[in-house]
């Protein structure tokens, strides 16, 4: 048996959301190279603000900006920064607590070496020329040198404040999934026959139902392998739907008929469409058969299929068994 | 197993409050709000307080997406925004349907892991599918749907009308039949100021409505709403504390759900399955049931419920609710007396649990099914299902 098909797919797409109070605040000020807290009721200062106290459920009282300067109060180092980090070199995830805060937030610190790094160092803010309102909108923070002037440490209150009912801002992030999906030996084995006009089933040992597509083992006794059966390309139609609307994703042109199609020898009905058949015709019984893309076009797929079409013969009166499992 | 367990988890457990918040088409409200409206409700109508609950649990639960507007808010939302405390959480999807937080919830009172659970399910899909139409929901191509999504078999009605089209086929169940579930529900939404859809429906106006995969048309797919419901369970003990006359669990239905990879039963196999085991739960039978809130996500579900659960014999639902009258106030099984979710609105699956309380307390005003002592509730199609039979308290 050959290896198992791949397939790479790449998800990606521009995801904007609004954000309102505190956080509307919080992300406006960093556009502005502003770092802003909110004031519990009883006078602690929470950076990032929240809008409302975690302890007591209240309501937060004001915002308030804060300095550049401030602590690492606990700190782990990533040798190897991988894709998804901030940084391209070795650099230190931190809790930094702000001159005048009474929680920590969660930040970067950029320094050549973990033997740099030591709980209590005192670091500020190294902001971004072009800031967008982003927490990256701070590169890193960076080690206090000991002859830098620190800043004072902000508790201006009121000017630049947002009132909570002001407009929300909008911002705008970048989603990228990428996979790679493999369907597994036996599948893969059935879809490259397709690529070939031929459709492979698979018979169980144990109780010698057919199943297509061919699967590793027999859903029903749980036996397997099962052994390799060519199936006809032709069956009967055990339940069918013609669909009047359009499903979210669907391309196909309406209306269209929805089946299940048990092929000649198998025992389990496969879905696909039916075609070349006004809809008011189609009829549980049914004989069918597939119409095949053209030679260039066949591909590992079951799309290879265009869909099964009546085939001139008189119908069966019940269209056999729906089930086999059971 | 085989006869009635002499020791059952259900019979410490007993539903001593229930509560909804509004409901509607689109409220435009947050989740989160519908659920702090309900629970409050449920829980005042228990005769407790906030500090009295030590469980909660839901369905689906948190970190699942679905469509827009289905998963409602996680449990750290609610424990979060109320300043609960529960010992015992849990939220899930995989087990039996929408009862899988009253069965969980359950069994933690039972094993003396919680005292009081609050229950709740939340839909917003009222407001988020109108948010999202056209845009594209993904379906997840792995295992059977990697078979079945390019030919656009993905999407549930056309699942069901596939298995309605061969119920038809089998034992020649017409569109007038299964009009009637469409038409009870409506008749019945009309009696409950709570239901979404209330205008007159005939059987005229069924078989003209607009088709969306034969033999479900419109009428036959539950209506997208914004809402919660919330039940609170408490252990035995508290019964008596209860101000409301509580409502017991006389029996738990569950089942495996099917083993194929694609579903080709024409019966629901699965409802089947944890219907006979529910029945060996219990000394009752299906002729003591007195109402029922049978899952309608579409029609042909309650009618399937309705041969799982042993009102009819396999491939009888047609017959059975032919002209309504049996399956109508006054009838012999009134079912859905809220309106269902076809009328009611898709309150998913607790909606029916809280309307069985309603009907077993006797407070479902005008549509009361006189002396209603015992209810039976199914949810979920496939893979996933669950049913119950309850039962009214003493007083």
């Amino acid at each position: 048996m050959s290896d198992a098909l791949r397939a790479h797919h790449v998800l990606a797409f521009s995801y904007r959301r609004s954000v309102g109070g505190a956080d509307h605040r919080f992300l406006s000020g960093l556009a502005e190279a502003e770092i802003w807290g909110s004031r519990t009721a009883d006078g602690r200062i929470l950076v990032p603000p929240l809008d409302h106290d975690p302890d007591t459920g209240a309501r937060t009282e004001e915002f308030v900006r804060l300095g550049d300067v401030g602590v690492v109060r606990a700190w782990t180092w990533v040798a190897e920064p991988g894709p998804e980090h901030p940084a391209d070199r070795g650099f230190a995830y931190a809790l930094v607590e702000l001159d005048g805060a009474d929680a920590a937030m969660l930040h970067v610190v950029d320094v050549d070496n973990e033997r740099e790094m030591s709980t209590g160092m005192r670091v500020r803010a190294d902001w971004r020329s072009v800031r967008v309102g982003s927490i990256l909108d701070i590169r890193a923070f960076v080690p206090l040198r000991a002859a830098e002037a620190v800043p004072a440490a902000g508790r201006s209150t009121g000017t630049g404040s947002i009132r909570r009912d002001e407009a929300s801002l909008s911002v705008v992030s970048d989603i990228r999934l990428e996979y790679t999906y493999e369907p597994g030996l036996v599948a893969s084995a059935f879809l490259r026959s397709i690529a070939q006009r031929r459709i492979m089933g698979g018979r169980c040992s144990s109780c010698g139902g057919v199943y297509v597509p061919a699967r590793p083992r027999c859903p029903a006794c749980r036996v397997g392998p099962m052994a390799e059966v060519e199936l006809d390309d032709r069956g009967v139609v055990t339940s069918y739907t013609v669909v009047h609307v359009p499903f979210d994703g669907m391309t196909l042109e309406l209306p269209f008929v929805s089946a299940w199609v048990r092929l000649d020898g198998a025992d389990v009905s496969i879905p696909h469409l039916l075609g070349e058949v006004p809809p008011e015709e189609v009829r549980v019984g049914q004989r069918v058969e597939a119409v095949w893309r053209p030679d260039d076009e066949l591909a590992p797929t079951w799309e290879s299929i265009r869909y099964f079409r009546p085939t001139r013969v008189t119908p069966e009166p019940d269209g056999g068994a729906a089930v086999c499992d059971g | 197993m085989s006869g009635r367990p002499l020791d059952k988890f259900e019979d410490d457990v007993v539903i001593s409050g229930i509560g909804q918040s509004a409901i509607g088409p689109r409220l435009g409200r947050s989740p989160l709000s519908l659920t702090i409206d309900s629970i409050t409700a449920a829980v005042d109508d228990a005769g407790l307080s906030f500090d009295d609950v030590d469980g909660l649990t839901s369905y689906p639960g948190g970190g699942t997406a679905f469509g827009p507007g289905f998963a409602g808010p996680s449990l750290a939302d609610i424990y979060d925004a109320i300043g609960l405390e529960p010992a015992f959480l849990m939220g899930n999807f995989e087990g039996p349907a929408q009862l899988g937080p009253i069965v969980n919830g359950c069994l933690a009172i039972s094993g003396r892991l919680a005292r009081h659970v609050v229950v709740y399910r939340t839909v917003t899909e009222g407001s988020a599918r109108m948010a999202v139409r056209g845009s594209h929901a993904d379906q997840p191509a792995a295992g059977a749907p990697e078979w079945i999504t390019a030919f656009g078999g993905g999407p549930a009605p056309i699942g069901y009308a596939l298995l309605a089209q061969r119920h038809f086929h089998d034992y020649g169940t017409s569109r007038q039949q299964l009009a009637q579930i469409a038409l009870t529900a409506r008749a019945h939404a009309r009696l409950n100021p709570s239901a979404v859809l209330r205008d007159p429906l005939t059987l005229q106006d069924y078989l003209e409505a607009r088709m969306i995969a034969d033999p479900l048309c419109l009428l036959d797919c539950d209506v997208y709403c914004d809402g919660s419901t919330a039940i609170v369970l408490s252990h035995v003990e508290h019964a008596a504390d209860a101000p409301q006359r509580v409502v017991h669990f006389e029996a738990m239905g569950l089942a495996p759900p099917p083993r194929s990879q694609y579903a080709q039963h024409v019966d629901l196999q699965p409802g089947r399955r944890a219907a006979e085991g529910m029945w060996r739960r219990s000394d009752l039978r299906p002729a003591d049931v007195d109402v029922a809130g049978l899952y309608d996500g579409f029609s042909i579900l309650a009618m399937l419920w309705l041969e799982a659960l042993g009102f009819c014999g396999p491939g009888e639902s047609g017959a059975f609710v032919e002209g309504g009258t049996r399956i109508s106030l006054g009838g012999q099984l009134p079912i859905n007396t809220n309106g269902g979710q076809l009328s009611g609105g898709r309150l998913h699956g607790l909606g029916f649990v809280h309307e069985m309380c309603l009907q077993l307390r006797g407070q479902a005003g005008d549509r009361q099914v006189k002396d209603a002592r015992v209810a039976a509730v199914a949810v979920g199609a496939l893979p996933y299902v669950g049913c119950m039979l309850l039962r009214a308290g003493d007083r």
